[in-house]
């Protein structure tokens, strides 16, 4: 028997059309008046091919297997996994640390000349320019995010250099990625004297071949370095989301992520660009942003820097509060002193120390209240997981004496 | 940015740290490759443009 074809009013038709090879396939129309629509449960063995599946009105959209409800779409578009989602890549996708600039632990704003890559401000974001920029924190911020980095030129200031602001990912937290599809995503807008010709932010993702060589050789001075993105974007002063992908290289050991613009002219109040939401993932698609919670976040900022000084409170401030303190007292004269110093977070390398008086602010010292006087410390050791420091003071009857420090194993 | 660097002794005789003033900031830097900190000062020292003193 060959096709059978109905015609309707008009043009038009459908064909039921038998397949070619032995078997037999039975189309079950439901028991219903009106309009027909898979509504009843047909028993259906093979493969449909369709664009869109659409549930009747006030009803969920369900997906079985073996029997058994997989998925359960309500009504209200929230979707329920009865087992085990398994995913391409892992729900902790992002491989930028404080992309939505929440851990500011060094300061809110600095201005500087950066000639060579420096820490200044947002957490695990370093700057570079030959000539004076500023960063500092914004609210200013699209929806869903509190703070932005703000990255400018100072106003009036008639410098042309490239002003950059990147991060550096340690190769244990991008090593998988060789090979792979990634996808950096960001949110960004100009400010309202943002010089750049044509509104231009440059966006790269740098590659190189040995790990962790470090911001101070970066921005193409690495080892076999590539560049699997090297884009721009055209910024406005309304936030928006920019998204690009690129290719990493199959023996990449060390990745970045780099903004930068050209500034052009004379810089008026707000020559600049704000940026937060960053993310650089595995794969071809920008998910919308991994949302750490807040202690998580700045735990993983310090792994790469931590200080004694509490969030908020600016280094080399005179100050007492959470320092590090030795107290002893006896008869006999003391003539030094010495403290160790344990980590909350164990740091990705030794990492450099810091000690300041917590009466005059300066570095490489200790206060002795005993003597009132800072005496100069001598760092004893610097692990992964803490330091320990000791003086030489004028002798007294008691060891009372404190420092602040900070410790830096940023890349 | 790194100036009047020096090498510091650990509490047995070793040589352990450098301590050197990193923009004007006076610091300890371990002697270790991944120390991103020591390995510009050794690149610095490479060339000529920076001497580590001897520890005192």
């Amino acid at each position: 028997m060959g096709n059978l074809t109905l015609n309707g009013a008009t043009s038009g038709q459908i064909t039921l059309a038998p397949t070619a090879v032995a078997g037999t396939n039975t189309l079950t129309l439901p028991a219903a008046t009106g309009t027909v629509a898979l509504t009843s449960s047909p028993t259906f063995s093979g493969t449909v091919t369709a664009t869109t599946v659409t549930s009747p009105a006030a009803t969920a959209l369900t997906l079985q297997s073996a029997g058994t409800t997989a998925i359960t779409v309500d009504t209200s578009q929230n979707a329920t996994f009865a087992g085990t989602v398994n995913m391409s890549s892992s729900f902790l996708r992002n491989r930028i640390i404080n992309g939505n600039m929440q851990v500011w632990q060094r300061g809110t704003s600095a201005t500087g000349t950066y000639s060579s890559p420096t820490y200044a401000t947002a957490d695990r974001w370093v700057y570079y320019s030959a000539a004076s920029m500023t960063t500092s924190q914004s609210t200013s911020v699209p929806t869903g995010f509190q703070y932005s980095l703000k990255v400018q030129r100072p106003a009036a200031a008639t410098t042309t250099n490239n002003i950059y602001a990147f991060q550096v990912i340690e190769s244990v937290n991008m090593a998988d990625l060789a090979g792979q599809s990634v996808t950096l995503s960001f949110w960004a807008k100009a400010g309202a004297n943002f010089s750049a010709s044509g509104n231009t932010l440059y966006v790269n993702v740098n590659t190189g071949t040995v790990a962790d060589q470090g911001s101070s050789t970066g921005l193409g001075g690495w080892t076999g370095v590539a560049t699997p993105i090297n884009t721009s974007a055209t910024l406005t002063t309304t936030w928006t989301k920019y998204t690009y992908t690129g290719t990493i290289a199959s023996n990449a050991l060390e990745m970045d992520a780099v903004f930068y613009f050209t500034p052009t002219g004379t810089a008026g109040a707000d020559d600049a660009v704000y940026i937060t939401g960053v993310q650089l993932e595995q794969g071809s698609v920008a998910t919308p942003f991994e949302r750490p919670l807040y202690s998580k976040q700045l735990a993983d900022c310090q792994r790469y820097f931590e200080m004694s000084y509490d969030q908020g409170t600016a280094i080399g401030s005179a100050t007492s509060t959470g320092s590090s303190w030795a107290f002893s007292f006896g008869p006999a004269g003391f003539t030094s002193g010495g403290i160790q110093t344990y980590y909350k977070v164990s740091k990705r390398a030794a990492p450099t120390v810091t000690t300041y008086s917590i009466v005059t602010g300066a570095s490489g010292k200790v206060y002795s209240s005993a003597n009132a006087a800072d005496y100069t410390t001598t760092i004893n050791g610097s692990g992964l997981f803490g330091f320990g420091a000791y003086w030489t003071q004028a002798s007294a009857n008691s060891i009372n004496a404190s420092y602040h420090w900070t410790s830096s194993a940023e890349l | 940015m790194y100036e009047n660097a020096q090498y510091i002794k650990n509490m047995v005789g070793n040589d352990a740290m450098i301590r050197v003033d990193i923009s004007g900031v006076t610091s300890f830097v371990p002697l270790d490759p991944a120390n991103t900190d020591y390995a510009a000062i050794m690149q610095l020292v490479a060339e000529g443009k920076l001497t580590i003193a001897e520890a005192a």
